[in-house]
């Protein structure tokens, strides 16, 4: 869990294109209100709103941004609209009734190791945290109802993840073209390019994930 | 929000012509006292195809479908989170000794069930008669 994400794409914003044919209305209009309507809490408590908040911070953290990519905002709607998530392992409660008891665990978790709330923790206790709760190294009541890692991985990440990467912001820093119609791409082979995607700044040869 | 989220579309002896905006096609439509040949649930690859099939041999067919009626040209934003509404996202368990994990969208909710999601357009109905299951969310 870094602090900083280093963008191959620091000239490229997906909304440069807004105007060009690359988006259309419909897109537009979804998107616009994805930026500008940013819900409230609805139906998480305080107490859990909190928690979520400072789980969220850690797993994308954004310490670079004016303006943070809002997650929790999204997370409570989804939760409040009953939107529902399709397939989940029974040994998981419904969706609505997992986030409730995984906040509340996290929160019982960091009370019983540092008799502090798990929001007022700071970032090293709260990623431990964190990573106990992935490896199901948990001593916290709360987690008899509910399994850690099947949480942590198949509600929580899942959830955060697809969320943050629904924004124009997370699209841009990784170069993401945004819409595939109408234009969409047509140059695909190899080391071709259509004007309209972003361009990598390359590594230097020593920051190569892979060697050559 | 799309009006085929909010109120059935197919009604009234026509249905949505999936490649025009606003467009309509023809279809059949039977009274609720009128008896049918056949009643197909679910309009997916299956239902729908069957649906057709049974229609061109000259059978009464109404088929039922739980999801909403898409016109993709006017109703089809291109964005993976927008496109959450074409999926059966209710409560489905995954349990036994080896628990499968499940793709999160592999299921649609929609005239056209999961092929909307996989060819992004609507199968072409004629006999489809949307029902009142359909539920604004």
């Amino acid at each position: 869990m870094s602090e900083h994400f280093t963008t191959l794409y620091p000239d490229y914003d997906v909304l440069d294109k807004w105007d060009t044919p690359s988006w259309n209305e419909t897109t537009r209009s979804v998107v616009r209100k994805r930026l500008d309507e940013v819900p409230p809490r609805r139906f998480f408590t305080e107490q859990r709103w909190l928690t979520l908040i400072a789980v969220c911070n850690r797993i994308i953290p954004q310490p670079d941004r004016n303006e943070p990519v809002p997650i929790a905002p999204w997370i409570d709607a989804r939760l409040f609209e009953s939107e529902g998530a399709g397939p989940r392992y029974a040994s998981l409660p419904p969706e609505q009734e997992s986030w409730r008891r995984g906040m509340d665990a996290i929160e019982a978790e960091a009370q019983h190791r540092y008799r502090r709330p798990f929001d007022q923790l700071d970032r090293v206790e709260q990623d431990l945290l964190l990573r106990s709760i992935d490896n199901n190294e948990v001593e916290a009541a709360d987690w008899q109802a509910l399994p850690s890692k099947s949480f942590f991985r198949h509600v929580l990440l899942r959830a955060v993840v697809e969320i943050y990467y629904a924004h124009p912001a997370a699209w841009s820093e990784i170069g993401f073209g945004g819409p595939a119609s109408p234009r969409g791409y047509v140059r695909l082979g190899a080391n071709r390019r259509d004007e309209w995607e972003g361009a990598e700044h390359k590594r230097s040869s020593a920051q190569r994930l892979y060697p050559k | 929000m799309s009006s085929a989220e909010i109120e059935p579309r197919a009604v009234d002896g026509r249905a949505p012509d999936v490649f025009t905006r606003g467009g309509w096609t023809q279809m059949r439509e039977y009274s609720d006292d009128e008896e049918v040949d056949f009643v197909v649930v679910g309009t997916g690859a299956g239902g729908g195809t069957l649906t057709a099939r049974l229609g061109e041999q000259g059978f009464k067919v109404v088929a039922l479908d739980a999801g909403p009626f898409w016109r993709p040209l006017e109703d089809f934003a291109s964005d993976e989170k927008e496109q959450n509404k074409l999926y059966w996202l209710q409560d489905r368990i995954s349990g036994g000794e080896h628990p499968i994990e499940f793709g999160a969208n592999n299921s649609g909710r929609s005239v056209g069930g999961s092929t909307v999601h996989f060819l992004f357009s609507v199968l072409c109905l004629a006999l489809v008669l949307q029902p009142t299951l359909q539920k604004p969310r």
